[in-house]
């Protein structure tokens, strides 16, 4: 049977003959070792791998940002797929000019990784294999004391590299919140735990995929995607949603001031200080 | 759209972690991390995220610079070759070989370094030639070598993971070796106990289990006085002592008076506290002990890293995975620039330049004449610029910022007849030069680095350099031909063959070898794995050596007039001098400026507030400097990095030595504060 590698890069193979795409994103190996790289011709395809996981969606990110027009091809996990669709929510990726090579895990990487969706919508290479030793984040993660004892002490481990961030293919802030001495002060490790990782958290609430790579690129050892999962987790229950799965579904925190929101507490009037009107209208809009 | 990603080697300190540069259209966007690589394993610390950053700074030099009528100008290389070839003749002609020195770059390669110091000694014809690893672990050659026979790291950074007991000295492991400590955190959550010799609160000693929190300088005094209990309570490891050690007798005389109650008053940690790490550390079955410039910066420098190798031999705590004793090596090349001869001492391989039978080898393959005097160090090389040194030539390196006694070292430099600076910006030093030639960043060329743990990596060239700028190794191999001995070396391949050739512990090196992980010397020959961790059956230089040492108190004391006690060192966000980290933007964003750190009590008692200006007085010097109000320091101390040149706390440092590596004291220094108007 032909492997998930051959059968990869078969398709790429094809895509880049055809001319569909003109550059697929895809891992290469050779004697400098794994990482990923544009192949821009058929022939470049034969260096293709798929070990180790190396998320290729922020990738898209980068190069549609200096040209959004070019058609590229991405060997798409599900992890992938997913920040694509955020991106994508954020108007951050056109998905019109990618096409995805979807490529399921196999079950070493999906347990490796922990994951609760280890595959794409479309799969092209490999077999769906479904949730696998993911840990199901309990609703009391946060709150119990004890747990927030051990918080404390993990995220007081925090040597401010901004992995998470850096490696987060969603945190796509122009300007990053708690780079700002005015939220987290400069200069200092560790940072405040408050004000650095839950400002992080709660920024990405309704974005975390949960692929795992601020927790991979945490030089601490942080279990920072226990963070991300126990908020997921109370959209998902609450709200019913989940980030990543559709790009036509706007998140239930997506809102703007002019209309209420459609679920959670009404906006309370004292907010209106900050110069609207009661209908929540700010001036010069 | 051309998109690459270039896998090399990270600029900044000595863990060396995999990088891959990403380039879009010709410029570097972007760092991501290695996930293949044995060290930083997808990982990487605020530095290496930005690694790029700097490259594309328009304050890059693009063209060589010679001074004319007092000013720098652009000149072609034709005419600056010509001009230092002409510099340094004339000077070697008048005043003789001696009269020249060099001074190399543990930013560059060993193929950059290794050259250097060929044509310093070959072609300039002296030994004047030393480079900054004088200023961070030189006492680390001089008493490993003399306790181990090996002046390196003794394992593998990842093996600290596998530690019960890690015991740190003098090191701020998270902030300047992020990547090392990342293992040191892994120890304590496979439940290692974690202790930490600092005179400051620094982050690793809050994670830690003891935090031994010593006056500075007194870190001998308080590794005798753990001996002293580890041989009292019967700890030590006899069958280790007698089989695979020398001189322990000696050793034993010595550690007598260091009761623990004696060492509380000379090193303010608590009697308990001493016996409590004394039998964490000798009763693990893996204790490893990580060092860094807490213990080497001062002028006993090399009698504090022998007590503390003198602890490792007396539980037997070498030799053996996740133990040793581990210096933890600065600069990125730091270890490579050593290893390839960039000593006065030494030639590549640690290889005496007195030995005739040496000189004689490295003679023959280069077809040169190689003199036998051991050459000057830094500090001395520095200290005779004007006098017996005429002409100098350095690499890499910014010595007004980095040295003790920056006003010193400026005037001592315009002193010179002629002076050649190479750098990829035009820093305080390369400002003061007759000749200023432009040369090629880590992402620029191509070459080796070798890592604090003896793992030679390959760096790979993402662009080409800016303008004219050249790769140093090509630069060198012009100024030799300039000289009138040309080098004909087609890439730093080439000059690594030459390398292995002449140095038994680099046998093995390839490029073809190094590939993604590199390999760890000693690694003799072609089918050598390379050594993970040293003295498995017997020591380097046989046995183990004792070397009983004294505390000395250090020579500047505070005192009426200067009431205070200056800590130096390093923060998490910046490098050495800075002249990349402040170039580059995410790292300048998240410190832009220098500080002090200052007690809470003491700023009260000369009602400074935080942020406000502080002028800081040493014998040397004054500057000004931003007061940060934290408990961090004690009172009666204060602490200032020393990467900011409007704050340099080198302005203040004193020259005083450690008379056998000639390492200054740039530790500490006694100083008077007053809040500035």
């Amino acid at each position: 049977m032909e492997s998930a590698e051959e059968r990869t890069k078969s398709i790429g193979r094809e895509l880049l003959e055809s001319g569909r795409i003109r550059g697929l994103l895809a891992l290469i190996a050779d004697k400098s070792g794994v990482r990923p790289g544009l192949l821009q011709k058929p022939e470049e395809v034969n260096s293709l791998v798929l070990q180790p996981r190396y998320l290729l969606a922020p990738t898209v990110h980068t190069l549609q940002a200096v040209d959004s027009k070019t058609t590229l091809g991405i060997v798409a996990r599900g992890c992938d797929e997913r920040a694509l669709v955020e991106l994508a929510k954020a108007g951050q990726v056109d998905l019109q000019h990618v096409v995805l090579i979807g490529l399921a895990c196999d079950e070493e990487t999906a347990r490796q990784c922990g994951c609760s969706r280890p595959y794409p919508r479309n799969i092209d290479v490999g077999e769906k294999v479904e949730r696998v030793g993911g840990a199901e984040p309990s609703g009391e993660t946060m709150v119990h004391q004890g747990k927030q004892i051990k918080w404390t002490a993990e995220l007081a481990r925090c040597l401010k590299c901004y992995g998470c961030r850096n490696a987060c293919p969603l945190c796509i802030c122009p300007e990053c919140k708690i780079g700002l001495d005015m939220w987290v002060q400069t200069g200092v490790v560790p940072p405040d735990p408050l004000s650095f990782h839950l400002i992080r958290a709660y920024h990405l609430a309704d974005k975390c995929i949960d692929c795992g790579s601020c927790q991979d690129a945490c030089p601490a050892g942080i279990p920072l995607r226990k963070l991300h999962q126990y908020l997921l987790k109370v959209l998902e229950e609450r709200l019913a949603y989940v980030p990543g799965l559709d790009a036509n579904q706007q998140s239930p925190l997506f809102t703007d001031l002019k209309r209420a929101p459609f679920c959670g507490p009404e906006i309370p009037r004292w907010m209106s200080t900050l110069g609207g009107n009661e209908q929540g209208e700010l001036k010069g809009e | 759209m051309n998109y690459r990603t270039v896998s090399t080697i990270c600029p900044y300190c000595g863990v060396g972690c995999g990088l891959l540069l990403q380039v879009l259209d010709g410029r570097l966007i972007g760092t991501l991390p290695r996930k293949d690589h044995p060290v930083s394993q997808g990982r990487l610390c605020i530095k290496g995220w930005n690694a790029h950053q700097f490259v594309h700074h328009p304050d890059r030099l693009r063209h060589p610079l010679i001074r004319k009528g007092g000013v720098l100008q652009e000149a072609s290389w034709e005419e600056a070759l010509e001009c230092v070839g002409q510099g340094f003749s004339r000077i070697r002609d008048q005043f003789g070989p001696a009269s020249l020195a060099g001074l190399s770059s543990a930013k560059c390669t060993n193929e950059e370094n290794y050259l250097f110091q060929k044509l310093i000694r070959g072609i300039f014809g002296t030994n004047n030639v030393d480079h900054c690893a004088r200023l961070c672990h030189s006492p680390t050659v001089v008493a490993l070598t003399s306790a181990f026979g090996s002046a390196a790291m003794t394992n593998s950074i990842p093996e600290l993971a596998d530690a019960d007991c890690i015991l740190v000295f003098g090191s701020n492991t998270t902030e300047n070796h992020p990547l090392a400590a990342s293992f040191i955190i892994e120890a304590q959550r496979r439940g290692g106990r974690l202790l930490v010799v600092d005179p400051r609160k620094i982050h690793l000693s809050s994670l830690a289990d003891l935090h031994l929190r010593n006056r500075p300088g007194t870190d001998a005094a308080l590794a005798n006085g753990l001996a002293n209990v580890i041989f009292q309570e019967n700890f030590h490891n006899r069958k280790f002592i007698e089989e695979r050690t020398e001189e322990f007798e000696a050793f034993r005389e010595a550690i007598q008076e260091y009761s623990p109650s004696r060492v509380e008053e000379i090193t303010g940690v608590s009697a308990s506290q001493i016996k409590e790490a004394a039998r964490l550390y000798a009763q693990a079955e893996r204790g490893s002990i990580v060092y860094c410039m807490g213990i080497t910066q001062h002028a006993a420098g090399s009698d504090q890293v022998r007590a503390i190798c003198n602890l490792a031999l007396l539980c037997g705590q070498v030799g053996r995975p996740s133990t040793g004793v581990n210096p933890l090596r600065g600069q990125n090349n730091v270890q490579g620039a050593c290893d390839m001869g960039a000593l006065p001492d030494v030639l590549p391989g640690y290889q005496r330049v007195s030995n005739p039978d040496v000189r004689e080898k490295f003679g023959k393959k280069w077809n040169l004449t190689l003199p036998a005097e051991p050459g000057k160090t830094l500090m001395e090389i520095i200290s005779g610029a004007g006098s017996d040194i005429r002409g100098l030539y350095i690499m890499g390196e910014n010595p007004i910022l980095s040295d003790p006694d920056s006003e010193g070292v400026r005037q001592a430099l315009t002193r010179l007849d002629f002076l050649v600076v190479q750098d990829i910006f035009l820093s305080e030093t390369a400002a003061v030069a007759h000749v200023v030639l432009p040369s090629a960043s880590f992402a620029e060329k191509e070459g080796t680095f070798t890592n604090t743990e003896r793992r030679v990596q390959l760096l790979r060239k993402a662009l080409d350099p800016p303008g004219n700028a050249l790769a140093d190794w090509e630069i060198l191999c012009r100024v030799a031909a300039a000289l009138g001995s040309p080098q004909n070396y087609w890439g730093p391949e080439k000059i690594m063959d030459e390398i292995s050739a002449l140095t038994p512990s680099y046998g093995g090196m390839r490029y073809s070898r190094l590939m993604d992980k590199g390999l760890q010397w000693p690694c003799p020959d072609e089918t050598h794995p390379g050594t993970p961790y040293l003295h498995a059956e017997r020591f380097t230089r046989g046995r183990g050596k004792f070397h009983p040492v004294r505390h000395r108190p250090h020579e500047e004391l505070p005192n009426a007039e200067y009431p205070f006690r200056l800590l130096t060192g390093r923060m998490f966000c910046h490098y050495h001098t800075g002249t990349m980290s402040r170039k580059s933007p995410a790292l300048s964003g998240e410190q832009a400026q220098g500080y002090a750190e200052i007690n809470p009590e003491d700023a009260t008692a000369i009602s400074v507030k935080e942020g406000e200006k502080l002028r800081v007085t040493s014998r040397r010097g004054s500057i000004l400097v931003p007061a940060r109000v934290t408990g961090a320091v004690e009172k009666g101390e204060i602490f200032i990095p020393f990467h900011f040149s409007e704050s340099a706390a080198n302005v203040l440092t004193q020259k005083a030595l450690d008379p056998e590596s000639k390492m200054p004291e740039l530790k500490v220094c006694a100083v008077r504060l007053e809040k500035a108007e």
